[in-house]
């Protein structure tokens, strides 16, 4: 077995469902979350310079979800429809492919509808600022933005969270109110 | 961290991972191939390009080749085609053996081979057109491929054919009504199995169970569409120390999405 492959199989194993959850901060959906999280992993480990250590392959994976999500990973995914011949389609969730997974309940759910009603772009600049710590001038570098573009994004991302999390729909369980702080950009 | 929004998405994110299922060993398998894959098609080119050169100097006329008007590619909307039970003698040379075989493709399985050769060959490649011409070579061992209508397949070695023989099961391009292919229907496993050939002897081959479309939107339920049956084969010559990846193709059929 190659070392990358010793790599991949252990991140996977260890790793893997907290990519997924990370995944879904972008997606929004668990199933297409792994799908991006296994998009992500072949193309750190199918790269010149595959990671040979768990954790900096770690933050590969977690980077390239972020450029693979923004580049519409869904519609260039070629291996992506795979159905089994012989198989009767699997019955929808009830709550669809775009619902929410059951654990997310109370201001979490709040949280993850919040996210989704963010453009891709504000979302990914989000999860990457306040989430991955990367600052704003490493987050345009990876997203090929300028700063002040990325800023932009940001500015608004949190404003729309602010204004839905402040202020549900009415369906919605009442949460707690969050008071988000704006962070200092760097 | 003192970032409220760091806290809530991290939680978030943590909750989810909890009740996730993470990627189950299936998911990791096919991470495991795509990777593979994707390394044995970028270290191959080199390889392949100083192949093809050596093939035109020594071997002559390729036995795919692209454009070619001889075989007509089928007409997706007729009715099913018969049982195609009397073979088309179809072994494609796709590469000879790569001098630059580095130590992510000495364990490539045939199909992985092919699939990194095959874009480069001119065979089935997603969004372009099928054009080939079925003939038999010299070379290919005389090995011979038919295809029944439940998908399964049988390899077939020609009255001179003594050789070893790996190969997985055998797969079918899908070919839109636009003459482009559209997907594969790929088996479930392509662990590759060794096999002696002999005259006159056969290998059956698992029909392939899993339809892969090129795009998300591809093949729906109930379209006609042309299946071109084929199967990657690396023939062995342990005296010499040689192996030789060859495509085996089949007579194209018509078959209907399910």
């Amino acid at each position: 077995m190659h070392d990358w492959q010793e790599v991949l199989d252990t991140l996977v194993r260890e790793r893997g469902r907290a990519l997924v959850g990370r995944a879904y901060l972008l997606t929004g959906d668990t199933r297409e979350a792994e799908d991006l999280v296994q998009d992500a992993l072949v193309k750190v480990f199918a790269g010149r310079r595959a990671a040979r250590e768990i954790d900096s392959a770690e933050a590969y994976v977690r980077r390239a979800m972020h450029t693979i999500y923004l580049d519409g990973f869904r519609r260039r995914r070629h291996w992506a429809t795979i159905r089994h011949l012989a198989a009767v389609p699997a019955s929808s969730p009830a709550h669809g492919l775009d619902g929410p997974p059951d654990e997310l309940v109370g201001n979490r759910l709040v949280l993850a509808q919040a996210l989704q009603q963010l453009t891709p772009r504000e979302r990914t600049c989000v999860v990457l600022h306040h989430l991955e710590d990367l600052p704003v001038d490493e987050i345009a570098d990876l997203l090929a933005l300028s700063t002040g573009t990325v800023k932009r994004y940001l500015a608004d991302g949190r404003a729309n969270l602010r204004t839905r999390l402040g202020s549900p729909d009415g369906d919605a369980p009442t949460p707690e109110r969050l008071d988000l702080i704006e962070r200092r950009t760097r | 961290m003192n970032d409220e929004l760091h806290d809530l998405l991290a939680d978030l994110a943590d909750t989810v991972a909890r009740g996730a299922h993470g990627l189950d060993e299936t998911a990791a398998k096919r991470v495991t191939t795509r990777v593979r894959r994707r390394r044995v098609a970028r270290q191959t080119g080199t390889g392949v390009a100083a192949a093809c050169a050596v093939g035109a100097l020594g071997i002559g006329a390729a036995q795919v080749r692209e454009g070619s008007p001889s075989l007509p590619a089928g007409t997706p909307g007729t009715t099913s085609t018969p049982p195609s039970r009397t073979p088309t003698p179809a072994p494609t040379r796709a590469a000879s053996s790569d001098p630059t075989v580095d130590d992510d493709l000495s364990d490539a399985t045939p199909q992985e081979r092919a699939a990194a050769l095959g874009p480069a060959a001119g065979i089935f490649w997603c969004g372009e057109e099928v054009g080939v011409t079925i003939q038999t070579r010299p070379d290919a061992d005389g090995i011979v491929l038919a295809a029944d209508d439940d998908l399964s397949m049988v390899l077939s070695a020609g009255s001179s054919t003594d050789t070893t023989v790996e190969v997985a099961g055998g797969s079918y391009a899908l070919v839109g009504a636009d003459g482009t292919v559209v997907g594969f229907v790929v088996p479930d496993d392509d662990e590759p199995s060794y096999a002696s050939f002999t005259p006159g002897s056969s290998l059956g081959l698992d029909g392939p169970l899993h339809l892969v479309a090129c795009e998300v939107d591809g093949p729906e339920t109930g379209d006609r569409l042309v299946a071109w049956p084929y199967v990657p084969v690396v023939l062995h010559d342990f005296d010499a120390g040689t192996a030789q990846t060859v495509v085996a193709i089949a007579d194209p059929r018509t078959i209907t999405v399910p």
